[in-house]
């Protein structure tokens, strides 16, 4: 009787986890459409473009600082690297999310397009930074054009999925 | 120097009173610190070694919870040892691998078991003066005092 | 009479410069750069909680002379002692990955060198401080530079904020852009930062290192209760720094470079330097408290000899316990691991870790055995039964939160 009872459990609990593995697999195994929840997946594109944004505008604080002499240039390339940093990682998750639909898709490739655009705009801040002082206009500019970017992919990506009218 | 057993299992019946402090083995003895001479920790107090008072040595745990008898019982020794899993899941650890630091090296029991003795000389800080002898007292200023030298 | 005041002085300043931590600099950075004020309230209460529980810990050691995790073993047994030990020696550790990542995050801003590259020089660093330096004037070290976080507060005024519409975030209840479950696992967060579970343990410690006896129960009731809602006042600044500069730029923080652009903003390249010095102090004091701290719950919890104020061969297994957190710290820094985000973490699983520490403290206060007649009077034990009440709510929300807004999202 005592003995009984964990051979039970144990049975048990080999019962449960078989059912989880044949599910597991069952899901994993299904196809891409019922796996790839787009609106989320969009969700999630949309949080790196914010991510994006957000380093292209941590550059150009740090840019007009440093132009101002305001920051000491070591922290500043800290910074704009901490940045460049924030800004791969977003292409890196951008390009790694699927997605099944047509239009999203499409807003996909607008978000990949903008987030990797970003990318050489704040790796040629760090440049500006270690060169010889100059006026930050160009970089400013390019940094500008970048956002403006981003913006308008992430109001795509935002109307794709509904959560703001087209 | 003898203290009177009154483990909480068998207090049921009330003690009859008598001169000196009443302890309870558990409450006041079990888990604490045990100082030496000089204050510096020794180990924590992991169980007692008792005697019936009159009859052969015959050593038991107040830990264990296994009564000796129903006479009164005297405390031999503290004891030390490898205790955590066998606290926490049962069991006891053979008699060689426990330290006893006898009874009668007591002075005072307050917030802490405190020893007449100075600790350096107890087997039970052995890892401690391992740890010292070939590793702690090895490494430069090791034995200097922080803050001088 | 004025060596006395400016002993209290001294206290003071040092619990002020001591409160910050990398939790604190990093939670209130990012908080500041998404919420605004709006998570202020937070800190407040966070700030009357650390003080409660670490005047009654500073009073245990004081009165009883012996140190939390002592009695902790005593009182609760091997079993859910051990349990408890398990439980704040890893969120300890965890804070400590922290702290010396917040060391060598902040050097790298004023050097340009790698922060990996610092992590091993920071952790030495630590060591050898823990290893020689006198417990007293590491402390007061370590508490007077981290003043200079006073930078922040600095910025906040030059920058001339609107104070109204300041005020006003401190009114509201969330931000437009952000959902309410983010909201409240930032609350947990900060709440978390605020009253770190290791320093209940390094109170109750440090006290016995200090030789504290009742008659110190005065100042140490001082420190606490002046320094430590002035050290809020600078986790305050450090949020309203980023919400003024940080959140209308639309960054959200997510390094400890974002910190100084505030701060650059408003004083130029001398405040920008005083504050790296701040944050350099400030997480540096704080690696030393949890590495002394892991030291501390281990040697008390197995009964070793164990304290700064000997000789590191009389307390060897202390020292070497100290050493092995340290080598662990910079074996999880090794990994390439964001110290950001370990910092984040670390400050949830506070607030998980927290009712574990605080109510066998709690208990201990009013247990007349070690106390006398200093148990706790009626408003302390009902204030910690408040807090008792908050803490659990925390604890039980931090992990389902966590896992709703994927750690903050």
């Amino acid at each position: 009787m005592t003995r009984d009872l964990p051979r039970r459990l144990r049975r048990a609990c080999a019962a449960v986890a078989a059912a989880c593995v044949t599910a597991g697999a069952l899901v994993a195994c299904g196809p891409a459409a019922v796996r790839a929840d787009d609106v989320n997946a969009l969700r999630s594109v949309s949080d790196h473009l914010d991510a994006s944004a957000s380093a292209v505008a941590t550059a150009r604080l740090a840019v007009r600082a440093r132009a101002t002499g305001r920051l000491p240039s070591v922290t500043a390339d800290a910074t704009v690297a901490e940045a460049a940093e924030t800004a791969t990682g977003a292409v890196h998750g951008i390009g790694t999310l699927t997605v099944a639909g047509q239009d999203a898709a499409g807003a996909r490739e607008k978000a990949l397009d903008a987030a990797s655009g970003a990318v050489g705009p704040i790796a040629a801040v760090r440049t500006w930074l270690g060169g010889s002082p100059s006026a930050p206009d160009d970089v400013l500019r390019a940094l500008d054009d970048a956002a403006t970017a981003l913006d308008d992919a992430d109001r795509m990506v935002r109307r794709t999925t509904g959560e703001v009218a087209p | 120097m003898s203290v009177r057993r009154a483990e909480k299992a068998r207090s049921a019946v009330p003690e009859p009173p008598q001169p000196g402090r009443v302890l309870d083995a558990r409450l006041h003895l079990l888990d604490r610190q045990v100082l030496d001479v000089d204050g510096v920790p020794v180990c924590t107090l992991d169980d007692l070694e008792l005697d019936d008072v009159a009859a052969e040595p015959a050593t038991r745990a107040a830990g264990g919870g296994t009564a000796v008898g129903d006479g009164p019982v005297v405390i031999r020794a503290l004891l030390s040892g490898p205790v955590l899993g066998t606290r926490m899941f049962g069991g006891r650890p053979p008699g060689s691998r426990w330290h006893r630091l006898p009874w009668r090296d007591v002075t005072d029991i307050g917030t802490a078991v405190r020893l007449g003795v100075p600790g350096a000389r107890l087997d039970v800080t052995w890892l401690e003066r391992w740890a010292r002898n070939h590793v702690v007292g090895r490494i430069p200023g090791g034995r200097a005092r922080p803050g001088k030298g | 009479m004025s060596r006395r005041l400016l002993v209290v002085a001294l206290g003071v300043l040092t619990a002020i410069g001591g409160f910050v931590d990398a939790g604190d600099l990093v939670t209130n950075a990012v908080v500041g750069s998404r919420f605004g004020l709006s998570l202020v309230w937070v800190v407040a209460v966070g700030v009357v909680g650390i003080c409660v529980f670490a005047h009654m810990s500073g009073k245990v050691a004081a009165v009883s002379g012996r140190a939390t995790f002592e009695i902790i073993r005593e009182r609760l047994g091997p079993t859910a002692a051990g349990l408890n030990l398990l439980a704040s020696l890893a969120v300890t550790v965890l804070t400590l990955v922290a702290e010396v990542g917040g060391i060598a995050l902040a050097l790298q801003l004023a050097s340009s060198v790698d922060h990996r590259l610092w992590v091993p020089v920071a952790a030495l660093a630590l060591w050898l401080v823990l290893w020689r330096v006198k417990f007293s004037v590491m402390e007061n070290a370590a508490g007077l530079l981290g003043l200079a976080l006073v930078g922040f507060a600095v910025a906040v005024f030059l920058l001339g904020p609107d104070w109204a519409e300041l005020g006003a975030q401190v009114a509201q209840r969330s931000a437009a852009t952000e959902t309410g479950a983010t909201y409240w696992y930032f609350a947990v967060a900060l709440f978390g930062a605020a009253m770190t579970p290791y320093e209940v343990f390094f109170f109750s410690s440090g006290g016995v290192e200090e030789g504290w006896g009742t008659k110190d129960l005065a100042t140490s009731r001082l420190n606490v209760l002046v320094g430590f809602p002035l050290g809020g006042l600078l986790s305050v600044a450090i949020a309203a720094s980023a919400a003024v500069v940080l959140l209308p730029a639309g960054i959200a923080v997510d390094s400890m470079a974002q910190l100084t652009l505030p701060v650059a903003q408003a004083g130029g390249t001398l405040l920008v330097a005083v504050v790296i010095v701040g944050l350099v102090a400030a997480t540096s004091g704080a690696a030393i408290e949890t590495t002394l701290s892991t030291g501390y719950t281990l040697a008390q919890y197995l009964g070793w000899s164990w304290g700064k104020f000997r000789r590191p061969a009389e307390a060897p297994r202390f020292h070497l316990a100290m050493i092995v957190a340290l080598v662990v710290a910079v074996g999880v820094l090794m990994t390439n691991v964001d110290p950001i985000a370990v910092t984040e973490y670390s400050v949830v699983f506070s607030a998980v870790a927290l009712p574990l520490t605080y109510v066998p403290i709690l208990v201990v206060a009013n247990d007349p055995e070690y106390m006398g007649e200093h148990v706790n009077g009626r408003v302390m034990n009902f204030l910690g039964t408040v807090y008792l009440v908050i803490l659990v709510v925390a604890a039980v929300a931090a992990i389902p939160l966590m896992i709703v807004t994927e750690a903050g999202g």
